[in-house]
């Protein structure tokens, strides 16, 4: 049998990477290597200020001096050595502060994991946890992020203890799920005795009621996880449209220095560029991507399919048009695929446009595009510039206002289970608006109050045949 | 201890303790397995007693009683031949939970049953009690000893002591030893099982007193009577199982203000109030004392005149079991309407028992530790014929096999109601008698009272309790229902079609544009399989193949969502927990989880997950755990060879 080839070694025994900061803007900038190439790999990347040699520094030190790649300075650094096994993984771990910022950590990144001769890998989410839990060095209840890792392949198993969500969160989720439970239980204990007295159909369109309203707060908390997410992982913007209009250009105008190629032939960028700016304190990461059209290339046609995958993913899309060109079917056709709450047309090349007596450059845009937000520039002029950042700060002033709250800064795991519990909620109230008999429904209800107990972590049985005993009076 | 002079009367294969309907069931599997099996009971004129309710099935319990039926059991058939009236409930919801229930005629149901024990070979009913289980010096088990000191050997032995088990009556603060209908309590095998290392505790039951006829006045209460239809348990025709009922209604009245009143100024006089007795009894079938003080702002609660059998003038009061004195108990009764000169046949009481803890199980209902001997029935902590009867057909079948060699039969919770029922039996054990609810099985939708014969009369046919022709009519069945699937599926009907237009005009269902398969069609709610037969290339079936059909096809998504989750139930019972894992050594367990995996060691983390103080962050560990194991093992042979 051949090995695998991503999985190439014994997992823990290589050595592990990640950028431990936060993305975005901080003071600082951590990067942490843990296994048994941790020493060698910051040997290679730092040099003490002392110009003592990195590998004799003690086991346990704190090192002022400078990260070097390629020979050339990159950034002032202070390097952590921690010998196995008191370490937070219980291996060798290295950790390099920065000053920060994403292009630094980034490259540091990049320059650990390509180091010739040594076994190092960018570490999978919570890995560091889960090196940390396997080693001994921390219970589960410390150790949320090995659950994350483990529900990737277990969604079904994968519970955090309640405690260790913070307490607002926590008290949401309990509230939507003693809700759900109350619906089932009506539901359940009107199948298992049927001789009762009970509220009957009156009941049912109560129920239905119950469950619009509860699916009402599920999506209440997704958008409030939306606002938390924004602020640790920053705002999604992709340029978007057709070839040629303009997309990298503006990308190059907003960050003031040409990181996308630019040139007159349509269907230069191929592939998707992200860049990470700061408006009105928030993280934005910039994307340009691939014009859309009809290619026989099929580079360029990889290019589209990942461009329409982002903008899938956007939380917000300035949809770039041609001003001179005018509005095309094209763009009519991709920009009705949007939503109309998360774009901004941009009619670009403003400088280019015929004069036009008595009409402004509004006036091209098919009635059916007439109330989206729309602002018309140059991108190789910064001044005009401006006015996309103030459509870009508008937007997130009005989607994300408001200080986020701890409580909802949920991690993507947390977040799925969440989703899911909404999606299954909206199955249910569907189905019941259909007539769906409430015994099938209750599928979908115990899908989502077991979705919400993977934050929480409880079990569904007992706790409905309790509720359904401590609820009712029952006879036979 | 023993004295060894006094011989065997013979040898069996099994021995069967307790005549109720986990006794019988388990006698009947045993014996039509092969094994020459002994019945005791006390009294062989109180073979399948009801003692409280004269009535079978209802919401998961019929379930289960379809699903004893093509496993080859006898409740089913019994039920069918001496039903008085039958009511399919719940028929407003959907099929999952279709739940039929009738009243029996009691004494024909015992009768029946009695006839069909004495007539099976191999099986031989014989009254004596029995107060000793036999062990020899290795603690093998080898038979039992009865009251009159005769010893009968037994290379297996079922006990299914239900309610008898040490029981005391009470009613005030009247505690006599007794059991229902007046026999005698089974004394000293508690003992016995207590020498031998079991623990044993207390569990409470009760039911309602019994009233003459002639003393009801059914004016004042409302007619309940059944379908009015045939309907029918088992999934086989035998003995005028298939017969049109005489329809004998049940009536329904209610408590009042005034009831509650005297119940609550006698409180006082029950044992059970005055904190003398606790006895856990069951949540779901209160006495109506706890009623009235539980849930104090009901102004009444519903109560049902029941008949006890046809030759019987005693009609039963389901609703109104009650523990207090019998000169109150009558004192509340005559203020229900119609109840006014109630002439009481035989008061209510509450009853306590002995019962084991049913963790000591496995899945096959055998001891763990104690080869040979098995449990079934209220000894277990169930309540409820049904529930009994199931455990009773799986202890017989998995008695035979052990004798014959062969692996234990033991259904999942999603092959089966009782899979459900025994596996909380014995992984998350009980603090109560245990009543089967639809909502404790997870795969409901999928273990349907209609479909019992698909999902499990192949595995009566393997085991050996189901007939050769039955097992592939049977499979007949499945061949037609796929079949019909695949035509309704392939046939479209055109819109022009006049047949269509009408159906679609008269049903006020929306007129599809293009071409419409018969599927399409009976997926829309408001069509029936019947009704579209006026299409052409509808298929013609037997009327249970067209039910299977048409329930196939229209809950087909939610189906499919608990194939899925049967899945993944399936693949946490797959990961098996090794044998030799030190659980006390495991960082990141909670210390009540250490304990009770040293104490359970569960085969599979599925199974582990159910017993109640492991949590779902301690499966975590054990995931961990598991992964972390698989890691460091030596590669496989696969590895090596490759």
């Amino acid at each position: 049998m051949r090995e695998q080839p991503t999985r190439t070694s014994d997992p823990v025994k290589d050595t592990i990477a990640a950028v431990i900061t936060a993305p975005g803007t901080g003071a600082m900038g951590a990067l942490r290597l843990s296994g048994p190439h941790a020493f060698a790999a910051a040997a290679l990347v730092f040099r003490s200020k002392s110009g003592r040699a990195t590998e004799a520094l003690s086991g346990y030190s704190l090192t002022f001096g400078g990260v070097y790649l390629e020979g050339s300075f990159l950034d002032q650094a202070l390097l952590l050595k921690m010998k196995a096994p008191h370490s937070f993984t219980g291996e060798d771990v290295a950790e390099l502060q920065c000053h920060g910022g994403m292009v630094v950590m980034r490259r540091l990144m990049e320059a650990v994991t390509s180091l010739q001769g040594l076994l190092i890998r960018p570490a999978e989410p919570g890995e560091f946890s889960q090196r940390a839990f396997l080693n001994g060095k921390m219970d589960l209840s410390q150790a949320e992020a090995v659950m994350e890792l483990v529900s990737a392949s277990n969604p079904r198993a994968a519970f955090i203890a309640a405690g260790q969500l913070a307490g607002g969160l926590s008290r949401e989720i309990k509230r939507l799920r003693e809700g759900i439970l109350m619906v089932l239980a009506e539901i359940e204990v009107e199948i298992d005795f049927p001789d009762e007295e009970w509220s009957g159909s009156a009941g049912a369109a109560t129920r239905r009621d119950s469950v619009l309203r509860l699916l009402d707060e599920a999506a209440g908390l997704i958008a409030s996880s939306d606002r938390g997410r924004i602020y640790r992982e920053g705002i999604r913007v992709v340029f978007y449209g057709r070839p040629n209009v303009g997309k990298s250009s503006l990308l190059n105008g907003i960050l003031r220095e040409p990181r996308a190629i630019v040139t007159e032939e349509p269907g230069t960028t191929r592939d998707v560029l992200e860049e990470q700016i700061l408006l009105k304190g928030i993280p934005v990461i910039l994307t340009d991507t691939a014009g859309i059209r009809e290619t026989g290339s099929q580079a360029e046609q990889a290019g589209v399919d990942r461009a329409k995958e982002m903008a899938a993913r956007a939380d917000l899309i300035v949809y770039v048009v041609d001003l001179p060109e005018g509005m095309q079917k094209e763009d009519a056709l991709l920009l009705a695929e949007l939503d109309k709450e998360k774009t901004i047309i941009v009619l670009n090349k403003q400088d280019l446009a015929p004069p036009e007596a008595g009409r402004d450059e509004y006036g091209m845009l098919p009635d059916a595009f007439k109330e989206w937000a729309c602002c018309s520039l140059c991108a190789l002029e910064p001044e005009s510039l401006e006015s996309l950042a103030d459509s870009i700060r508008l937007f997130i002033d009005q989607r994300y206002s408001g200080a986020p709250k701890e409580e909802f800064l949920l991690n993507s795991r947390q977040r799925d289970a969440l989703l899911r519990a909404r999606q299954a909620l909206a199955a249910a109230a569907e189905a019941l608006t259909k007539e769906i008999p409430e015994d099938v429904v209750a599928i979908d209800l115990k899908q989502a109050w077991s979705c919400l107990g993977e934050l929480t972590g409880e079990s569904l049985q007992t706790a409905l045949v309790e509720t359904i005993f401590s609820k009712f009076c029952l006879g036979k | 201890m023993a004295n060894d002079t006094r011989q065997a009367d013979k040898r069996y294969d099994c021995v069967v303790v307790g005549a109720g309907h986990a006794g019988c069931e388990a006698a009947l599997a045993a014996a039509r397995l092969g094994l020459q099996t002994l019945l005791l009971t006390i009294s062989r004129d109180q073979i399948a007693l009801m003692p409280c309710n004269p009535s079978i099935g209802g919401p998961a319990k019929g379930t289960i009683v379809r699903e004893i039926d093509a496993l080859g059991g006898e409740m089913g058939v019994n039920a069918d031949a001496t039903a008085l009236q039958a009511k399919l409930l719940n028929t407003g919801k959907g099929p999952a939970v279709y739940a039929l229930r009738v009243q029996s005629d009691r004494y024909a149901y015992q009768r029946r049953m009695t006839r069909v024990l004495d007539r099976q070979p191999g099986l031989l009913v014989r009254q004596n009690m029995v107060t000793a289980l036999l062990l020899d010096e290795q603690g093998r088990l080898y038979g039992v000893e009865t009251e009159t000191g005769v010893r009968y050997r037994g290379s297996t032995v079922i006990l299914c002591t239900g309610t008898y088990l040490n029981s005391k009556i009470i009613r005030g603060k009247s505690i006599v030893p007794g059991a229902p209908v007046g026999q005698t309590a089974a004394w000293g095998l508690s003992e016995s099982l207590e020498r031998h290392g079991f623990s044993l505790r207390r569990f409470k039951s009760g039911t309602p007193p019994r009233i003459h006829k002639r003393s009801i006045d059914f004016s004042k209460m409302s007619l309940q009577p059944g379908d009015g239809k045939p309907a029918h348990f088992s999934f086989v025709e035998s003995e005028g199982t298939r017969r049109q009922l005489q329809d004998i209604p049940c009536y329904l009245t209610y408590s009042n203000a005034r009831t509650h009143e005297i119940i609550r100024e006698n409180l006082n006089q029950s044992l059970f109030y005055t904190g003398e007795l606790e006895g856990n009894g069951p949540r779901y079938c209160p006495s109506i004392e706890n009623k009235v003080v539980r849930f104090h702002d009901k102004e009444r609660h519903q109560l049902f005149v029941e008949p006890e059998g046809l030759d019987s003038q005693e009609y039963y009061f389901q609703g109104f079991s009650s523990a207090l004195p019998e000169a109150v108990q009558e004192r509340f009764l005559q203020t229900v309407a119609g109840m006014e000169n109630a002439e009481v046949l035989r008061s209510g009481y509450a009853i306590e028992y002995d019962a084991i803890d049913s963790r000591i199980l496995t899945h096959s209902l055998e001891c763990k530790g104690k080869e040979g001997l098995f449990f079934a029935g209220q000894i277990n902590g169930t309540s409820g014929y049904e529930e009994a009867a199931a455990q009773g057909l799986i202890a017989g079948i998995n008695a035979a096999r052990k004798l014959q060699g062969k692996p234990p039969f033991c259904l999942t919770r999603a092959e089966a109601y009782i899979g459900v029922l025994i596996d909380d039996l014995v992984m998350k054990g009980v603090d109560e008698p245990y009543r089967m609810l639809t909502s404790a099985a997870e795969y409901r939708l999928l273990l349907r009272q209609d479909n019992a014969d698909l999902r499990l009369t192949a595995l009566g046919y393997e085991i050996g309790l189901i007939e050769e022709s039955r097992y592939l009519a049977c499979e007949e069945k499945r061949k037609q229902i796929e079949e019909g699937k695949r035509l309704l599926e392939e046939t479209v009907i055109s819109p022009k079609n006049p047949a269509l237009i009408k159906l679609m005009h008269t049903k006020n269902s929306a007129m599809p544009e293009h071409g419409i398969t018969l599927l399409d069609l009976l997926r829309r709610p408001e069509m029936s399989y019947a009704e579209l037969k006026v299409l052409p290339g509808m298929p013609v079936y037997p009327e249970e193949v067209e039910e299977q059909i048409g329930i196939q096809i229209r809950y087909q998504g939610y189906i499919e969502k608990q194939e899925a989750q049967v899945r993944q139930f399936s693949q946490m019972e797959e990961k098996i927990l090794p044998a030799d894992a030190e659980y006390g050594a495991l960082k990141g367990l909670s210390s009540e989880a250490k304990e009770k995996l040293e104490q359970r060691r569960p085969p599979s983390l599925g199974q582990a997950s159910r017993i109640p103080g492991v949590s779902p962050s301690d499966i975590q560990v054990l995931l961990l755990y598991l992964e972390q194991r698989r890691r460091s093992s030596p590669p496989s042979r696969d590895g090596q060879e490759g």
